[in-house]
């Protein structure tokens, strides 16, 4: 029997931040999901220990705050993509509007933090997202398109063979072989 | 475990091509630790050595001796210690049909090997850009594939 | 309408041979009465003669017996009494003749009776005694009297019997006019009958030694052809357990075919042991089973022992009388055998070659690709940082060198996937083509983007195809028009499908009611001169300077390879300066 998730990480971050946090006893306020506002003063262990701690479970604590603002753009393109319909706006005027920053300083940012553009990330995370449709849902690369606001099919699958290389169907096909595979290694 | 640089591993038959690879590498910015291997079967010696560190991508070349591409990418991936590791085959042209098979068995990503070697800079860039992204974004590792 | 099958059949000739007995047998009966009944009046005649001539001689007896009895009346002379006994007896004796006489003659009797009386009667009177004269008067009165009546009644009868002769010489008269037209007729029929009879018969006999004539030349003749076509039959009547072998069955056989008791055992033998198994099966088979199937045994001949191919087919045939009889023809294949033997032979032996040839092909495409990628490779690492320490010569020399391997690499790919489209082994499954199409438009969306070009495509179906190689057509074509467009001009480049029959499409070989998919790709690119629209599919045909049009040459070569991998078939048209149109016809 297969069973597909969708999982909600925000639920899931705030669930372990507040499992761990609370374990050191230390008054703080949850922010965002990835936002914690302690009210006390944290010593360098209990630093180090709430680190090594929320390091198990893929927290990575932001050194400073050029890497959080770097963190945020990722965070707000990836709610972005997700939303599906938000995609109207432009990118350069919602992440400026949402970070209340020039885009242009945006962007430098990104790109010398991640060596990529915010343009080039976009499409990373829609391709991603598209990925995650054909994968877990029977949505026709028609209505893929149309979700994430391609003109047409073909421009989703112009990107996507852009950015991966290989075609949808190909990717779709791929996926499908692996599965049977698993399957036929597990009898 | 946290290493400020990403540990990249080849195994390849042909000195030429690691040279380049490794040429390729230093001559990149990001910062790089390579090693090489001859063979399939010096790759999975290094790989099951439980004190090794372990790559973030190995870059997998199909024909070579003693053991080839193919059999490295089915033992690591039924690894349970290894098969998450970001595979990259890394050969000569095949037909679409022999590269979907690697897709399927596993592989992340192939890369036909180029024959320029500012292209070979690009493309390994690409691929280790794209992996951190993998890495650092929260993406599917299981959806990450990717062709050169 | 005398030929018509009825008047043939033998039934109708039995029918008319029934209806003449018949006819003459009526006649028989009817002449036979006639003469019966001539008899019977011969016979009549008489017997009124002998009653005539009797009742004459019975009055002529009384009338002596009256004069005697007179004579001794007057002489009283017993002499005169001896007639007179005499008389009686005879007259006795006529009476049983006339009694004979008449016996069918009821009439006549009743006369005879009451002659009968009389006379007795007339005798009493005579033999009465008389004693007075008046007395004797009256007894010759009375004598008289009886007398006359007796004449009466003797006249009486005469006359019946004088009719009567009448009666029947009248009949007499009629049936003697019967009788030559009776006769006649019989005779005629008679005669009408024999010729028609002697004429059928005779009809039918020519028929019949004409069909013998015309067997005997058929029987010739199915005998040459049996010698001709190598092929021999029998017969086989089941409930007679008889066999029938045509002469040419035993030159099959390697026997004489004069053998004088011909039997299937001479044949069994001569099969080869391992087939006479599946000999006997086939042959128990067609005994019973309609159906039969042909089957090839082997054997050997019995002249030159040599192996003969021989193959055979039984059938079962019921006559109109239920009677089975089996018939075989048997064929002696050895010749189409071995040249069919001969052919696979050579097929593999071509198909073998023609496996080496591809496989070779691709190996050595795949082969050079990596010495040459290494040469590329350090030909860029060497631009990169050494081209500075070279002289000009050097720079140029290299940059030859550069763009020599970059040629040798087109090249090499371009033969490894023209091998590849050959010896593809690939099985047909169902392929998108819209899906395929659009995947070659994204493959080459860099290109198509570069140059804003137009690609304008309808709906296409589904067929039955190799993914891979149908994506290449595409790419491969559309990357062709891309290729050959006018500078400075947007390509477009249109594609319309349309399903069509083959045999309505002179363009192509097929003339059967096959469907087809017809592809049109049409651009408006520089074009090419109409004479070298089939050359262009050649492998390594070009139509320009390499340095014009960059390109190998096998592009449409693999075009071509991939439709006829298909069974499909590709054509150009072109005018030069306006465009090129592609058509590709793929089978549905």
């Amino acid at each position: 029997m297969k069973l597909f998730f969708k999982i909600d990480y925000t639920i899931l971050a705030q669930k372990v931040l507040n499992e761990k946090l609370s374990s050191f006893g230390l008054k703080y306020n949850l922010i965002n999901t990835n936002e914690v506002l302690f009210l006390e003063t944290v010593s360098t262990e209990q630093y180090e220990a709430i680190r090594k701690i929320v390091n198990e479970y893929g927290f990575e604590i932001i050194e400073d705050s050029k890497n959080a603002l770097v963190q945020k753009i990722k965070d707000v393109i990836i709610e972005m993509v997700l939303q599906e319909e938000g995609i109207n706006v432009k990118v350069s005027t919602y992440l400026s509007e949402k970070l209340g920053h020039s885009y242009g300083y945006l962007s430098n940012l990104f790109s010398e933090t991640t060596y990529t553009s915010i343009e080039n990330f976009v499409i990373l995370q829609k391709i991603e997202h598209a990925k995650q449709l054909m994968v877990n849902t029977d949505l026709s690369l028609t209505e893929i398109a149309f979700k994430l606001n391609y003109s047409s099919v073909a421009h989703l699958s112009s990107q996507f063979k852009n950015t991966t290389g290989i075609t949808p169907s190909a990717f779709q096909r791929i996926i499908e072989k692996r599965r049977e595979l698993v399957t036929k290694n597990i009898h | 475990m946290q290493k400020d640089f990403l540990l990249i591993t080849l195994a390849d038959d042909d000195e030429d091509d690691r040279m380049f690879f490794t040429d390729a590498f230093d001559e990149l910015k990001i910062n790089t630790v390579v090693n090489t291997f001859e063979n399939g079967q010096e790759l999975m010696n290094f790989l099951n050595h439980p004190e090794s560190i372990l790559p973030n991508i190995i870059f997998l070349d199909l024909n070579m001796p003693i053991k080839n591409g193919m059999d490295c990418l089915k033992e690591i991936k039924q690894n349970e210690r290894l098969k998450d590791i970001a595979i990259a085959i890394y050969s000569t042209s095949s037909s679409d049909a022999d590269v979907e098979e690697t897709f399927v068995l596993g592989a992340n990503i192939y890369i036909k090997k180029p024959s320029d070697f500012n292209a070979l800079k690009k493309v390994l860039n690409d691929v280790v850009t794209l992996n951190w992204q993998y890495y650092t974004s929260g993406l599917r590792k299981e959806n990450f594939l990717l062709k050169l | 309408m005398l030929n018509s099958k009825f008047f043939n059949s033998f039934s109708f000739i039995k029918g008319i041979f029934y209806t003449a007995l018949f006819v003459l047998i009526f006649l028989a009966s009817i002449t036979y009465r006639h003469i019966k009944e001539l008899e019977e009046i011969r016979e009549s005649m008489l017997k009124t003669y002998e009653i005539s001539l009797e009742l004459e001689k019975l009055i002529s007896y009384i009338k002596d017996a009256e004069t005697s009895d007179r004579g001794f009346v007057l002489s009283n002379d017993s002499t005169f009494l001896e007639p007179y006994s005499n008389a009686r007896d005879k007259v006795n004796n006529s009476f049983f003749i006339l009694r004979k006489a008449t016996e069918k003659d009821t009439l006549q009797q009743v006369h005879l009776n009451r002659i009968y009386n009389l006379v007795d009667r007339r005798f009493i009177y005579f033999k009465k005694e008389f004693s007075t004269r008046h007395e004797f008067q009256e007894n010759l009165k009375t004598g008289n009297k009886i007398m006359d009546s007796l004449r009466l009644e003797v006249n009486q009868m005469i006359a019946n019997e004088k009719r009567q002769i009448h009666n029947n010489d009248r009949i007499y008269r009629i049936s003697k006019s019967n009788t030559p037209l009776i006769l006649f007729s019989t005779f005629l029929i008679s005669i009408l009958t024999i010729v028609f009879g002697y004429v059928k018969i005779s009809k039918n006999y020519q028929r019949i030694l004409k069909s013998n004539r015309q067997l005997k030349i058929y029987d010739e003749l199915s005998n040459q052809s049996q010698k001709l076509g190598s092929y021999g039959t029998w017969i086989y009547h089941i409930s007679k357990n008889e066999f029938l072998f045509s002469e040419n069955y035993f030159n099959l056989f390697g026997l004489n075919p004069q053998l004088a008791f011909p039997k299937i055992d001479l044949f069994r033998p001569l099969i080869v042991e391992e087939d006479r198994e599946k000999y006997r099966k086939n042959f128990e088979n067609g005994l019973t089973n309609e159906n039969n199937p042909s089957i090839t045994f082997r054997i050997k001949r019995k002249d030159t022992n040599e192996l003969r191919y021989l193959r055979t087919k039984t059938k079962l045939i019921t006559d109109k009388n239920g009677l089975k009889s089996l018939i075989c023809t048997t064929r002696d294949i050895t010749d189409d055998y071995n040249k069919a033997l001969l052919i696979e032979e050579r097929n593999q032996e071509l198909e073998k070659t023609n496996m080496e040839l591809l496989e070779f092909n691709h190996v050595a495409s795949h082969d050079l690709q990596e010495p040459l990628r290494k040469i590329q490779t350090f030909i860029s690492r060497l631009e990169e940082k050494e081209t500075e320490s070279l002289s000009e010569n050097g720079k140029m020399y290299f940059d030859r060198i550069k763009s020599a391997a970059s040629r040798m690499r087109i090249l090499i790919d371009d033969l490894l996937q023209y091998s590849r489209t050959s010896r593809s082994q690939d099985i047909f499954t169902a392929v998108n083509l819209k899906l395929m199409l659009s995947n070659s438009i994204a493959e080459l969306s860099e290109i198509i983007l570069d140059q804003k070009a137009d690609i304008q495509y309808p709906d296409l179906p589904v067929v039955k195809g190799i993914e891979f190689q149908l994506e290449q057509l595409f790419t491969n074509l559309i990357s062709n028009a891309l290729k050959y467009s006018k500078p400075g001009i947007q390509p477009v480049i249109k594609i319309t499908s349309e399903e069509i029959t083959a045999s309505k499409e002179s363009a192509i070989a097929d003339n059967t009611n096959r469907k087809y998919l017809k592809l049109t790709f049409t651009d408006n690119g520089i074009g090419f001169e109409q004479e070298f629209a089939e050359k262009i599919f050649n492998i390594f045909q070009r139509l320009h300077s390499k340095t014009d049009y960059p390109g190998t040459g096998i592009g449409l070569a693999i075009c071509k390879k991939i439709v006829e991998n298909h069974k499909g078939y590709i054509l150009a048209k072109s005018i030069p300066n306006e465009g090129s149109q592609f058509i590709v016809y793929l089978p549905l």
